[in-house]
């Protein structure tokens, strides 16, 4: 028996449809996919709750049109020396970011910027001269419009600890999720396919890939592909082609959803409609729900209706 | 040799597409250039520059924690409670820790509370650094993290050092090194943006978009007041435009010009190539080229 101590691997025994909204490149309409989603899964007459772990560039609320209450900032550790420091150099010997700067004869100085929280200085100091101090690197906020609900993790700009936002973030999700009986949660992610990603995406029972036929779509999608093998949990993956007539190189794409067994599950097009509504921050379904965008995005989610719970 | 590098905040807003094209035209006006990609995450600046691979360096920017031999472990489970990143699990069958390596973040505190020294830190393979020649006639750095690995920032900063001295050591020094940078506001932004004798910023004519700007922005004014904007797909929200440009103009931040929304921009990344090459007589070219016009003059100032 394998003991599991981090408490968001409950995620997995959630009895929800959880959908994470991925894709590698940037800007390929993440956000968006996940907006809609949520937008007409909540019109389904389900309670939505979108968590927005893009801590970077945290855009749900901006697409939503959502004044955001901050819930509660992130701090990390960071160490305070005080009296007892015999100046023995331990705590600057084990600091692996090189945080502490070694002064012979005095206390040590801490670069707060660099210092990632481990608290390694704290367990190795022999006489007790580190105590607990912190420091913020960003927060959680939360706010609701449409009936659907928000959590947000954001950065505080140059903070090096981006993921430990998203696990936090992940952690608080994990309460709410469970004091409010939600049905469908999505989670919207950063680009790329790094730790931040593999984080978010964590949890997820469908994940889908939102990406554009060129070049840098595609490659970017095999990286986040790959990312998500590692994962192992089933998890059902679709391809949504996004700007789908920006170019005729489905091919590219179609080849990745061979390779990986990911079926592309639907195709929008440019639709000058998604990016007036994108503009203006309501779904695009809600601004102009007969144009074409917003029908590609209903004909997607028809689709996916038939994976997710029944009532 | 001056330093020139491109971010944005948000992704997908034409970073690589804009240091590709001004690659391309540094050349055509006669400049020796070498190129960075920096964002290590999705690195995609050789994509289109038709480049020929002539060097990789393997990169160990991280340490991961391994039981340096299972006798040793007493089961006492010390560093399964004092670690710090959750990133070790409790074997209760065999009474041994494991350690996960993707939520291994190096610390070293197992190895430091392990009573039997029996945890040892070993440096891992976290990505790889790319020298390639373009057929352009430039020399590209690409930096790659391994999928799943954090801490991208050291890449770029190893990516950008061996493109430093890759410069120094050409009989005469570059003009101009370019580097292309990764979304967000984090670690490897930073990494991308030190040393900047310019920065390049692209936004778009949306709230998110200039939300972004903003936020990278807070970054970008510790390192250079040197800081250019170009807004891409400028015509799509005409006042929006105007209202970046207002922005800017506050803000004393210099405005580079616009891109109007040119579809031979997607044709072009989806054939591999530059769109100055796939389309020289397209309005995104020509755009192209005045804001590079307005860079030059930039740059000489």
């Amino acid at each position: 028996m394998v003991d599991e101590r981090v408490d968001w691997f409950e995620f997995f025994e959630l009895d929800k449809d959880i959908i994470g909204c991925t894709g590698g490149k940037g800007g390929t309409g993440k956000t968006t996919v996940a907006v809609n989603i949520a937008y007409m899964l909540s019109k389904l007459g389900k309670k939505v709750l979108i968590i927005d772990c893009d801590v970077d560039n945290p855009n749900v609320s901006i697409l939503m049109n959502i004044e955001l209450k901050e819930i509660k900032k992130i701090n990390i550790f960071v160490p305070e020396f005080n009296d007892k420091c015999i100046s023995c150099k331990k705590c600057h010997d084990v600091c692996k970011p090189h945080a502490i700067l070694h002064i012979p004869d005095k206390k040590p100085l801490l670069f707060p910027e660099i210092c990632e929280g481990c608290a390694a200085c704290q367990i190795i100091c022999p006489v007790g001269a580190i105590d607990s101090g912190f420091k913020e690197i960003g927060a959680l906020l939360e706010g609701s419009n449409y009936g659907i609900d928000i959590i947000v993790g954001r950065l505080k700009v140059g903070e090096p600890n981006s993921s430990e936002i998203v696990k936090q973030e992940k952690i608080y999700a994990l309460k709410k999720i469970k004091e409010n009986n939600y049905d469908s949660i999505i989670i919207d992610t950063a680009p790329g396919a790094h730790c931040d990603v593999f984080y978010s995406l964590f949890g997820s029972k469908i994940v889908l890939y939102v990406t554009e036929p060129t070049l840098y779509g595609m490659f970017d999608l095999k990286r986040i592909l790959e990312l998500v093998k590692v994962i192992d949990y089933p998890i059902k993956s679709y391809i949504i082609l996004n700007r789908s007539d920006m170019t005729n190189r489905h091919d590219l794409i179609e080849k990745l959803s061979e390779e990986y067994s990911v079926p592309i599950i639907g195709q929008i097009p440019l639709d000058k409609s998604i990016q007036v509504a994108y503009a203006k921050g309501v779904p695009v379904i809600e601004e102009f729900p007969d144009s074409v965008g917003s029908k590609s995005y209903i004909q997607i989610f028809n689709k996916l209706k038939g994976e997710l719970k029944k009532e | 040799m001056k330093k020139i590098t491109i971010a944005s905040g948000k992704g997908g807003v034409g970073k690589t597409t804009t240091t590709a094209t001004l690659a391309l035209l540094f050349k055509e006006a006669g400049k020796d250039i070498i190129l960075v990609d920096c964002d290590v995450d999705a690195p995609n600046l050789a994509i289109v520059l038709k480049c020929e691979e002539l060097e990789t360096k393997d990169i160990f920017s991280a340490e991961k924690a391994f039981l340096s031999n299972n006798d040793c472990c007493i089961g006492c489970k010390t560093c399964y409670e004092k670690c710090p990143s959750n990133a070790i699990k409790w074997d209760a069958d065999n009474k041994h820790p494991i350690f996960s390596d993707l939520f291994c973040e190096g610390c070293g505190v197992c190895e430091i509370v392990c009573p039997e020294n029996c945890i040892e830190l070993r440096p891992i393979k976290t990505g790889d650094l790319l020298k390639q020649h373009s057929k352009y006639g430039f020399t590209v750095i690409t930096g790659k993290i391994k999928i799943g690995e954090g801490n991208s920032g050291k890449i770029v900063a190893e990516a950008k050092m061996w493109a430093n001295n890759i410069a120094k050591q050409e009989s005469t020094l570059p003009d101009i090194l370019l580097s292309d940078g990764p979304p967000g506001v984090g670690c490897p932004v930073i990494a991308s943006l030190t040393d900047s004798d310019y920065i390049i910023l692209l936004t778009e004519p949306n709230p998110a978009a200039v939300h972004d700007l903003k936020r990278v922005l807070q970054l970008a004014y510790n390192f250079t007041k040197h800081i250019g904007v170009i807004i891409n797909k400028a015509d799509l929200f005409p006042e929006s435009t105007n209202k970046i440009i207002e922005f800017l103009e506050q803000n004393n931040l210099f405005h580079l010009g616009n891109i109007p929304l040119d579809n031979s921009i997607a044709y072009a990344v989806a054939e591999g190539l530059s769109v100055i090459e796939y389309a020289p007589d397209s309005i995104a070219v020509k755009a192209y080229r005045d804001i590079f016009n307005k860079i030059q003059k930039f740059i000489m100032n």
